[in-house]
């Protein structure tokens, strides 16, 4: 499979302070890479930096093997990112989907360009006489969307795509990305917090924070406030007052992190747990299947808290979990990670 | 009373007769202001955008210096231009001193921050991400100056209408460069001043009634453009 975009030594800054730290990445063509991570993680500036947006403080942007930067036009044209907040130009749909065909000099059939890319977003042709002001939120999103998947990219960058749209344009926009990868072989790398949807969509699975790539699951960050105790732990309150127990970090880490295998179902009360394990007491709220975990995830909310925890069949045939029941997870506190500073 | 009834209504006479004189000092008026208007918004809309949408050090000392040449005083710039084009001065060889050009020269000194710090505050207005989403669909800079200025086109035509009528009705910079000669560079203002000192209220209320009507097609421009989004 051939590359088509690579970051080599990217380091991103704005007024002194580092927010992207990225030594390597590769994106190979056709592919779907998701981006997940908190907020604040460096997920839009890492796609701005890919889009070429924005120059990095630092590094190297490759686009199918070249160096690339801002406004070259081999690129410009064939790669395109749908920001978080899309602007609409102050004129028609129709104004709005056409804007980058006619800079690409692309002037044939624009009528026919704009229709089809309202129909793949799931728009009506009837939409491209309206102005700006005349759509919904979803129906803003999905014009912007239109537009870029009027030009047929090769490489699609989406940013949070469907945060904050009604049910019906998150479900179309979903499906207009995927036509474009199946019809187009458009590679597609898209910011999300919808994470099962990025585990279900996507051949690989970048986690940031702080500005970094992790390596492994981190569906379960804790931030804390964290406070010592007497055993040698620090532990972090939930809403339901019940404790998060961790080994104390070596530094200043204030980010914790339980790994999805890291629980297990707790033992029946006659046999005695280990000393060092501790337990989580929550609701089952959902279980689920994705393309991209072997194993199923069941939900569990704790408090106010949310934590994904990766079960074996076996370990759903045994403990017959179904939504709505309590569940008592046990985990080590010593295999509890903390994430950089 | 009686002499502003009257010279109201001779002011109709001239205007419908055609008058030849008053109507060579609309002529130049319409002249030397689409003249000064053409020059201030070449140069000051660019110089607006790029004030609007860069960040440079000292920006803020730039504006401020800006916005303080919109109350420049006509007389001001009419007695440096004037100075200029004297032929004492570096541009007196031009011979541009008592002509409809020196004038406009005057009037597009005048304009120019009007169109330099409204524009400026147009684009600024303008929403942050309209520049990532232009560069996402592959526009280049100058396309993505072009598009600006369209986006921004209220806040302009706002600065445009706001220079024309500074221009239209300043007296100074016309009195002291173009010197108020009969047929050649007398203007509206500067004849209603003469003709006002020498008492004849009807010549001076007939141009008054046309800078009236003047603004108003101007503001009626504004509105319809408006109006075409």
């Amino acid at each position: 499979m051939k590359e088509i975009l690579r970051l080599k030594q990217v380091r991103h800054s704005y007024n002194g302070r580092t927010v992207l730290t990225m030594p390597e990445l590769r994106i190979m063509s056709g592919t779907i890479t998701g981006l997940a991570g908190p907020n604040g993680s460096g997920k839009s500036t890492l796609l701005k930096i890919m889009a070429l947006t924005e120059r990095c403080s630092s590094g190297t942007v490759y686009f199918n093997g070249s160096a690339v930067a801002p406004f070259d036009k081999q690129v410009r044209h064939r790669l395109t990112l749908l920001p978080q907040a899309p602007y609409l130009l102050k004129r028609t749909v129709s104004d709005n989907i056409s804007y980058g065909l006619k800079i690409r000099n692309r002037t044939e059939d624009i009528t026919a360009a704009v229709h089809g890319a309202l129909e793949l977003v799931g728009l009506d042709a009837s939409f491209s006489n309206r102005l700006w002001f005349e759509l919904s939120g979803g129906e803003a999103r999905r014009v912007a969307l239109a537009a870029r998947l009027a030009l047929k990219p090769a490489c699609l960058l989406l940013d949070e795509p469907t945060a904050g749209v009604d049910m019906e344009s998150a479900r179309s926009i979903r499906r207009a990305v995927l036509l474009a990868r199946r019809d187009w072989g458009t590679t597609l790398v898209i910011a999300s917090h919808h994470q099962f949807w990025l585990n279900d969509i996507c051949e690989e699975l970048i986690y940031l924070y702080n500005g970094r790539r992790l390596r492994g699951s981190f569906e379960n960050i804790l931030l804390g406030p964290w406070e010592r105790t007497g055993e040698g732990l620090v532990r972090a309150q939930l809403a339901d007052g019940q404790y998060v127990y961790a080994a104390p970090p070596q530094g200043r880490e204030n980010a914790a992190v339980i790994d999805t295998g890291g629980f297990a179902p707790a033992r029946p009360q006659k046999e005695p747990a280990a000393r060092t394990i501790r337990e989580l007491r929550g609701t089952v709220t959902g279980i689920f299947q994705d393309r991209l975990q072997d194993a199923p995830r069941i939900h569990v909310i704790c408090g106010d808290h949310l934590f994904v925890v990766a079960a074996s069949d076996q370990f759903l045939r045994d403990r017959e979990l179904r939504p709505g029941q309590q569940v008592t997870l046990a985990y080590d506190p010593a295999a509890v990670s903390w994430l950089p500073a | 009373m009686d002499f502003l009834i009257s010279g109201f209504l001779e002011a109709i006479r001239l205007l419908s007769v055609g008058d030849a004189e008053t109507f060579a000092a609309i002529f130049a008026t319409i002249r030397v202001a689409g003249l000064s208007m053409s020059v201030s918004l070449l140069i000051g809309i660019p110089l607006g955008y790029l004030l609007g949408y860069l960040d440079f050090p000292g920006k803020r000392s730039l504006r401020m210096v800006v916005d303080t040449l919109l109350s420049l005083p006509t007389v001001f710039i009419g007695l440096m231009v004037y100075a200029l084009l004297s032929n004492r001065g570096p541009l007196g060889e031009m011979g541009l001193l008592f002509t409809l050009t020196g004038i406009a020269i005057g009037q597009a000194i005048l304009a120019l921050p009007i169109i330099i710090a409204l524009t400026a505050s147009a684009v600024e207005s303008l929403d942050a991400s309209l520049r990532l989403t232009l560069m996402t669909l592959g526009a280049s800079p100058g396309r993505i100056f072009l598009t600006s200025i369209r986006e921004a086109r209220h806040g302009l035509l706002t600065a445009a209408v706001t220079a024309t009528g500074r221009v239209l009705t300043e007296v100074g910079i016309s009195m002291m460069v173009g010197g108020n000669i009969k047929w050649h560079t007398r203007t509206i203002t500067t004849a209603i001043a003469l003709e006002t000192n020498k008492g004849q209220f009807a010549t001076g209320i007939a141009l008054g009634l046309v800078l009236l009507a003047l603004a108003f097609g101007v503001n009626l421009s504004l509105s319809l453009l408006r109006r075409r989004g």
